[in-house]
């Protein structure tokens, strides 16, 4: 009996499509196959069944300029291989640098030649330094040309340009929703830090920003809440948890490390961020107050009478993290500003209130 | 001068002291308006009773902190950058972080003293040095001439001047790189491109001072000031100059100064300057390390202490970042050239290892872009046995057959004379 041969397809072609717009107006356009090569891969990236979570600079240089000394001045650079521009080179870079693209390390990817070369660049010195993601995100700053693509959930990716264009592309057949990944870290970030003096909030910001994103991107789903400004001691409601006796403040030691950058308080900041690490990965709900405070973790809540009755007229899917951050949602205005919710798979939402 | 509230002058250094030609020790100790009676007093019966070097020792001492005290007085952060000293803030003291040939030299600079008398004093400091050494002390004595040599050098320049200062322009203009924001059209920024190279240097090392240090509205007219001020001068900017405008930009980064860095990134934008971003912030390890070498070899007993910070420099290796290049190249030929008395023994090889491990393209940044303001070595060659010792390694590392564009160095290089290096030397000093 005659066969037809099946018509062959993959998601190649649709994603070419999805980003030739954004790939162009960066000026990256000659490079585009490899690009998407590196969305599809950072997707969902794993070696011997392990997530990794790298960060790619694709750049070439700009006005005559490197782009690397632009965002990333005085950072250590590894080159690894220099090699045509062929057919499965975005996994192939992964492969060779993603295990080590962590903790400080990027990948970059110089396409300013008719050939690529790659290697690992230092996009973040210290945790009080600018990061080359800043640069990148910052409209207004001149930051040669260049291209950042990261993971930012489970088959998320975002993609920033040098000129501080963003676009998060999810590798899903669900409708894109108005919630960004990014923005939600972000509010997160800016809830956290509102309590902190004008002339220190937006380094306080940006540390605490990267520092959740690093910690919610290995964690297996969480709730993070804010107290409201106003709010100085941990209301009773959260009282079923772990209340800290002392908050344990990581912008102090941020600022202190600051303010001397010696070994000792670059040491104290990073013992904090693995405080702070294994507090999300409890479970339960971590609370902040809007001076970067950590008050209390593994905090659990249950709905009082009226709650109980708003939650049954809402039609709440989802498991027990699910229901406890439409409750916390519930409480927004009162004792807290914000509350963060991150899913186990990668689903991320931030809602603000300041009522 | 200050002609007006918005135009400066080129400063002029201030003038030393005049003292008769065949004045006596009495009359010229009389002049050190900065000395008691009583120290006076203690001076003049030395020298009847012939203690020269108790008394050079004694006159040199009280100069050289006076003139600490007064370069201190521009703050220290200022100095450390305009030494290329990381190790030095606000916080250091004077007395024990600046050393003795550091402080003739940035007081030359800033006209605090002319360069004669820089040379004078510098010539003071190693007399003095080598007869403070228990063992040259006891094989020679010092004479009469050389200790009223080294009393008249520093009544002329220092002490007979109680209230010598860095000229009141400079304190001005350095004020106002803080506290204004110039225009594009200021008058100031127009003087300051027609100045010589090292008040161009000196206001860049102001500026980039300021944009590490400074915070708020200070910071915004630093920021401001860079950007103005900068792109003007960058073409007549040396490399090394160059590569401090980027390795500031890294620091700053490093640092989370967004504002400075966000500044600088304009500058550099502007200028096309971004080749000079240096990759690595390594610099400030070989920076320290250079330095230490340089205080062993200005300081007593030289000979026996140059050694060990040489050694441990070496260790370093010869990838040296360009931002400090010019310190480090001068520690190795400070002690590859030795001085007046001679060289560390012990110390040789590891410079000449050094030096012998140098690429060619290094040799030829060295050459063209450090060495014609590298006054430390150029004052060195000024002498008869370091000049005899440069025509050796310009031999050894056949340094005529590089790359040179500037005249003055080539023939420098090419000399067979201590006499011919002299001059060239001199020509590249006053060119400054």
């Amino acid at each position: 009996m005659p066969t037809t041969a099946p018509i062959i397809e993959t998601i190649r072609k649709s994603l070419i499509g999805a980003l030739t717009d954004f790939v162009n107006e960066s000026g990256f356009l000659a490079q585009i196959n490899m690009i998407v090569e590196l969305v599809y891969e950072l997707a969902e990236y794993r070696e011997e069944d392990i997530r990794f979570f790298p960060s790619v600079y694709v750049v070439k240089r700009h006005d005559d300029s490197d782009t690397l000394a632009i965002i990333a001045p005085g950072a250590d650079r590894i080159g690894l291989k220099t090699t045509e521009m062929i057919e499965g080179c975005g996994a192939m870079i992964l492969k060779d640098t993603a295990a080590m693209a962590d903790s400080g390390w990027s990948i970059f990817v110089d396409v300013s030649d008719a050939t690529l070369r790659y290697g690992l660049f230092r996009s973040e010195m210290l945790p009080v330094s600018l990061s080359s993601a800043d640069h990148m995100a910052d409209p207004d700053a001149k930051s040669g040309s260049g291209i950042l693509l990261r993971n930012c959930a489970r088959n998320c990716v975002e993609l920033v340009s040098s000129d501080g264009k963003r676009l998060e592309f999810g590798l899903t057949a669900t409708k894109p929703t108005p919630n960004s990944v990014s923005e939600s870290f972000r509010k997160l970030a800016i809830e956290a830090t509102r309590s902190i003096p004008e002339t220190q909030r937006d380094q306080a910001l940006s540390y605490i920003q990267r520092l959740i994103v690093q910690v919610c991107q290995q964690c297996h789903g969480t709730i993070i809440a804010v107290l409201r400004s106003d709010i100085q001691e941990l209301p009773p409601e959260y009282h079923d948890g772990v209340r800290l006796e002392e908050p344990v403040d990581l912008l102090a030691a941020f600022h202190e490390l600051k303010g001397d950058g010696t070994a000792a308080t670059l040491s104290r900041l990073l013992a904090r961020e693995t405080l702070f690490r294994g507090m999300i990965q409890s479970d339960g709900i971590t609370i902040l107050n809007s001076s970067g405070q950590i008050m209390a973790f593994r905090v659990f809540v249950k709905p009082n009478e009226g709650e109980q009755g708003k939650m049954n007229q809402l039609n709440i899917r989802g498991g027990a993290r699910s229901r406890a951050f439409e409750l916390m949602k519930l409480r927004l205005g009162n004792s807290l500003s914000c509350v963060f919710f991150r899913s186990q798979d990668g689903n991320t939402m931030c809602e603000v209130k300041h009522d | 001068m200050i002609e007006n509230q918005n135009t400066i002058a080129i400063w002029e250094p201030n003038q030393p002291v005049e003292l008769a030609v065949n004045a006596t020790s009495r009359e010229i100790a009389e002049r050190a308006q900065g000395l008691s009676a009583r120290d006076i007093h203690a001076i003049t019966v030395a020298f009847d009773s012939q203690s020269y070097e108790m008394v050079s020792t004694f006159v040199w001492t009280r100069a050289i902190t006076a003139l600490k005290k007064q370069v201190a007085s521009l703050g220290m952060e200022f100095v450390g950058q305009m030494l290329g000293r990381p190790d030095i803030d606000d916080d250091s003291d004077a007395a024990t972080s600046i050393g003795e040939h550091d402080a003739i030299l940035l007081a030359e600079e800033l006209g605090m003293i002319t360069t004669t008398e820089a040379l004078r004093l510098k010539h003071s400091m190693e007399l003095v040095g080598h007869f403070a050494d228990p063992d040259n002390a006891n094989q020679d004595q010092m004479n009469q001439e050389e200790a009223v040599s080294i009393l008249r050098s520093c009544v002329a320049s220092i002490l007979g001047n109680p209230h010598i200062k860095p000229p009141i322009q400079f304190a001005e203009l350095r004020d106002a790189l803080e506290s204004e924001s110039f225009s594009r059209s200021d008058d100031r920024v127009e003087k300051i491109c027609e100045s010589p190279y090292f008040i161009q240097r000196t206001v860049l090392s102001v500026l980039l001072s300021m944009l590490k240090t400074a915070a708020g509205a200070q910071l915004e007219h630093a920021v401001g000031n860079t950007n103005v001020i900068v792109p003007r001068i960058w073409d007549y900017l040396r490399k090394p100059e160059k590569w401090q405008v980027g390795q500031t930009y890294a620091e700053v980064h490093s640092a989370g100064k967004h504002s400075a860095a966000a500044g600088l990134k304009n500058t550099l934008a502007a200028v096309k300057g971004f080749d000079f971003v240096p990759e690595t912030l390594r610099s400030d390890t070989f920076a320290r390390a250079a330095q230490k070498v340089l205080e062993a070899h200005f300081a007593f007993n030289n000979f026996y202490t140059e050694a060990e910070p040489i050694r441990e420099f070496s260790t370093l290796g010869t990838t040296i970042p360009k931002p400090a290049f010019p310190i480090c190249m001068r520690a190795i030929l400070c002690v590859r050239l030795g001085n007046f008395y001679g060289i560390a023994n012990a110390a040789q090889s590891s410079a000449s290892e050094m030096l012998s491990a140098l690429r060619k393209e290094q040799w030829e940044y060295y050459l063209n872009e450090c060495l014609p303001s590298d006054k430390t070595i150029l004052d060195k060659l000024t002498n008869e046995d370091p000049a005899q010792r440069w025509i050796a390694m310009a031999s050894e590392f056949s340094l005529a057959e590089f790359r040179i564009a500037d005249r003055t160095v080539k023939a420098l290089v090419s000399a067979n004379s201590s006499s011919t290096v002299r001059n060239n030397c001199n020509r590249l000093r006053n060119i400054q």
